[in-house]
């Protein structure tokens, strides 16, 4: 049985491009290692934060949804909550309406996108 | 006495749940762009007696916002004074 999660990561924005490359890349190796499978993925880079986290004004924003068996999810948070180089991190279960409702607003984002480019082509 | 009860109020018309209008079944906390309409200008959530949200998506919304404040996408207080 596995069960749909969101996480979410905010890393440390002193790290090199290689080093970043790094962690995502051990979180990843992690997350498999625990019988998981990433079904989704969206980095978006550095962004400014709302307010300062450790004297940090910047942080590197990741985003994962995944599927993993219930019983582990508390060992993936633990192995993130002892990694200093992640700031912040949010670990979220997902409904079936939560998955739909997703699905349907990347569709939504897909459709909106070149209609909006084809008029501005216009 | 005649007079006050004669009186016409102005009727303010009925506000409708903008996420009910746009058809959101789940508010997602990283939609910054859509929790910024619901706060007011020192950080603060905006009562729901004066969006007109109804109670089902408020209390998803609460849960957005308080989530989106955790990961610095939002902050908790913004200063407005004036120097």
């Amino acid at each position: 049985m596995t069960k749909e999660y969101e996480v979410a990561l905010v890393l440390d924005p002193t790290l090199t491009p290689e080093e970043e490359t790094g962690l995502i890349e051990g979180v990843k190796a992690n997350i498999e290692k625990l019988k998981g499978k990433i079904t989704d993925t969206d980095e978006r880079g550095r962004q400014k934060l709302a307010y300062p986290i450790k004297n940090h004004k910047e942080g590197i924003y990741c985003y994962y949804q995944l599927q993993i068996p219930p019983d582990q999810i508390n060992q993936l948070g633990k192995l993130i909550r002892l990694n200093e180089k992640i700031i912040r991190h949010l670990v979220l279960s997902l409904d079936k309406q939560q998955i739909k409702a997703k699905r349907l607003q990347k569709i939504f984002k897909k459709s909106r996108q070149p209609e909006n480019k084809s008029s501005k082509e216009e | 006495m005649d007079d006050n009860k004669k009186k016409k109020y102005y009727v303010f018309p009925k506000k409708i749940c903008i996420f009910c209008k746009e058809k959101i079944p789940y508010i997602d906390y990283k939609r910054i762009d859509l929790l910024k309409k619901c706060l007011l200008e020192n950080g603060r959530i905006k009562p729901a007696r004066s969006t007109g949200t109804c109670r089902a998506h408020q209390k998803q919304l609460a849960l957005a916002i308080k989530r989106a404040r955790h990961l610095a996408l939002i902050s908790y207080v913004e200063d407005i004074r004036e120097e």
